[in-house]
């Protein structure tokens, strides 16, 4: 671990041999975006509209394209990339979508890996930061996370007052920062990060979903989803710019014999998603598309990685139209009581 | 508490104590003053929950539409766009007169997150300051704004605050401005550029969607049973983010609403990406207005240009 006075050191000694996404500004938002230098990057935003998800799984992505029975592979070239300034909870996202596309399998077989998704993963470089000011929508703490968890970054970057303390996680992230000059970090800098994280952990919204997952498997036929879903309009705003929401669509679009297999982010939350060929729809009302969100997120993904599919990063409720947060959707099913 | 919020509760709690509703569907505090929940409440003792909103673009008659076939009797807390939304849905029929009971309120305008994003930035938290001034803590530190400067461009423009139709109004009467100013000198102005200028700047905020279809959602009058866009056999229009395709699917979602929309704002204040789409709904609006003498919703007996022929219609365009 060392001390930087500057970040621009940081990243311009990695810029040398990567390309570099970081959170930038775009109109009146702010994306993860390739930055040309470091004046680009958005270093006062904790969180981007949306989310780093986009870099390894973009919302638009060709698989393959055909002409008569010939497939041809796109030939995208992937360059060595930073993700730089991640969040803690933006990196547990990257960390969910790797759980889901990099599968490690059943004993004996091997899980599934998303070919798309493994090309960009393995060439990026994940520089994660601790988070000194949390917004007031976060809930990271209530979720297994934390402002300061470098879990699945390369490198992590940890504020003081004056100066960063960088320090290399990964055997990547070492390789990453070699040559990099910086003075050893003292032991009692160490220890100052650790009380740091209790403070800042403080500030940030706790909620208790303590066997929530256990919960939500006794509530299939509740009540607690006639009315929960109700000010929902059923657009895809919060799958969109959620960090771990990993559902997509699969188009052909052609013209005579030619044409192109593509694959789109979706929703759960769509009237459309469930909707099969003969016209049947096993989840025609909001309430249970609501169902299927919440216990996705809090049940399901428990029950099969034993984590939740929540970060608590709060982008939906930020993002939502009518405002609704997933913590309090799940907060209530946590407190629901039925009624005999 | 404000004095509407107050009157819309006690109205709320007559209606559900006498019986005269089952659900009342009203407007609820979100999880910071610039935020608004819709709420649903059947029981005299929530009534608490309803609130008068600040920031309240979320146009409630798009919620009549979840109880088309449902026995209920619905009380509905109605601006002056809602209301005429509702009198589109009752020329549509896809609501009875004879299940609602109209909540008006004589609405001064709302206040738009993404007019407050465009004045200050990425807002970290908000405050109302009580004297007609918001302060906001933004990634660029600390900003006041009068509130006039929240207003979106369609409150700007509105010439009809009060309830079209209502079985109760609250509020004070608001009058309308100058008849010689229609509100839409910014569509007028922005006409007057080089197509060249028109051309790049509606496809720069076209390619900006993510086809998230917050939009279509938020909107009363984007009610078919099957939108174009899902419709799968044969598709209509390709699925990825193709500019073409989006300029498709924001154009022809923007004729289905021709005679139909009521300038809500509620398809912007949705987007997520902040695309201009009251500046193609409205220049729509100017034209039925301009050629039918039309605009939606204001008259119950009137039928939509749409769903209407009239021997002296301009039909120029017929070859």
């Amino acid at each position: 671990m060392i001390y930087l006075n500057d970040l621009k050191a940081l990243f311009d000694h990695l810029s040398k041999d990567h390309q570099i996404i970081g959170l930038k500004k775009e109109g009146n938002r702010y994306y993860y975006r390739p930055l040309e230098s470091f004046d680009q990057w958005e270093s006062s935003v904790l969180l981007g509209n949306f989310s780093p998800k986009e870099h390894f799984f973009p919302h638009d992505e060709v698989l393959f394209y055909f002409k008569g029975q010939k497939l041809i592979q796109p030939e995208d070239e992937i360059k060595p990339t930073i993700l730089w300034g991640v969040r803690p909870c933006d990196i547990a996202g990257i960390g969910e979508l790797e759980r889901m596309f990099n599968q490690a399998g059943e004993e004996g077989e091997e899980g599934y890996k998303d070919p798309y998704f493994n090309k960009r993963f393995a060439k990026t470089l994940i520089v994660g930061m601790a988070c000194t000011d949390p917004w007031p929508g976060c809930f990271c703490t209530s979720v297994s996370g934390s402002p300061y968890k470098k879990d699945g970054a390369d490198i992590f970057i940890y504020p003081l007052e004056n100066q960063y303390l960088i320090e290399a996680i990964s055997k990547k992230g070492e390789e990453a920062v070699k040559g990099l000059a910086g003075e050893e970090v003292s032991g009692a800098d160490v220890s100052r990060v650790e009380k740091d994280r209790e403070a800042v952990e403080a500030k940030i919204k706790k909620y208790q979903f303590d066997g929530i997952a256990e919960k939500l498997k006794t509530m299939v036929d509740s009540d607690f989803w006639n009315s929960a879903h109700n000010p929902c309009i059923g657009c895809g705003t919060c799958a969109f710019v959620c960090p771990s929401c990993h559902c997509f669509d699969i188009n052909d679009s052609s013209k005579g014999s030619r044409g192109l297999r593509s694959r789109q982010w979706d929703s759960c939350l769509y009237d459309v998603y469930t909707l099969e060929t003969s016209g049947h729809n096993p989840r025609p009302s909001g309430s249970q598309r609501w169902r299927q969100r919440l216990n996705h997120k809090f049940n399901y993904f428990v029950q099969i990685f034993g984590m939740y599919q929540c970060l608590g990063c709060g982008r939906c409720a930020r993002a939502c139209p009518v405002n609704i947060n997933i913590a309090e959707m799940a907060k209530k099913a946590v407190e629901w009581q039925e009624e005999s | 508490m404000t004095n509407l919020t107050s009157q819309i509760r006690d109205e709320a709690c007559k209606i559900l104590e006498a019986k005269k509703v089952d659900i009342v569907i009203g407007y609820g505090q979100g999880d910071n003053p610039m935020r608004t929940q819709p709420v649903f409440i059947d029981n005299p003792q929530d009534v608490d929950k309803l609130v008068w909103p600040a920031f309240g673009l979320v146009n409630l008659a798009n919620y009549l539409l979840r109880y088309k076939n449902a026995p209920h009797k619905i009380g509905i807390v109605t601006k002056g766009c809602d209301s005429r939304s509702i009198v589109a849905l009752l020329k549509e029929n896809q609501i009875d007169r004879d299940r609602l009971f109209i909540i008006g309120v004589n609405c001064p305008g709302m206040l738009s997150r993404q007019a407050a994003r465009e004045k200050v930035g990425e807002i970290v938290s908000a405050q109302d300051k009580g004297d007609g001034n918001w302060s906001f803590t933004t990634v660029e530190g600390e900003k006041e704004v009068s509130c006039f400067d929240l207003m979106p461009s369609n409150c700007v423009a509105c010439r009809h605050h009060s309830p079209v139709i209502s079985d109760v109004v609250i509020g004070d009467d608001i009058a309308e401005p100058d008849v010689e100013d229609d509100g839409y000198d910014d569509i007028r102005k922005f006409e007057r550029k080089p197509p060249a200028d028109r051309y790049q700047y509606l496809m720069s905020e076209m390619s900006a969607c993510v086809r998230c279809y917050a939009c279509r959602q938020a909107c009363p009058t984007c009610n078919c049973d099957e939108c174009f866009v899902d419709i799968t056999q044969p598709r209509w229009v390709d699925k990825g983010l193709e500019p073409t395709d989006l300029a498709i699917w924001q154009l022809i979602r923007t004729y289905h609403q021709a005679g139909r929309c009521v300038d809500c704002g509620s398809c912007e204040e949705a987007c997520p990406k902040g695309i201009k789409l009251t500046w193609l709904t409205r220049k729509m609006n100017l034209i039925v207005r301009d050629r039918f003498e039309f605009e939606a919703g204001l008259d119950p007996d009137a039928l939509p240009p749409l769903a209407n022929f009239k021997k002296d219609d301009p039909q120029e365009f017929i070859l």
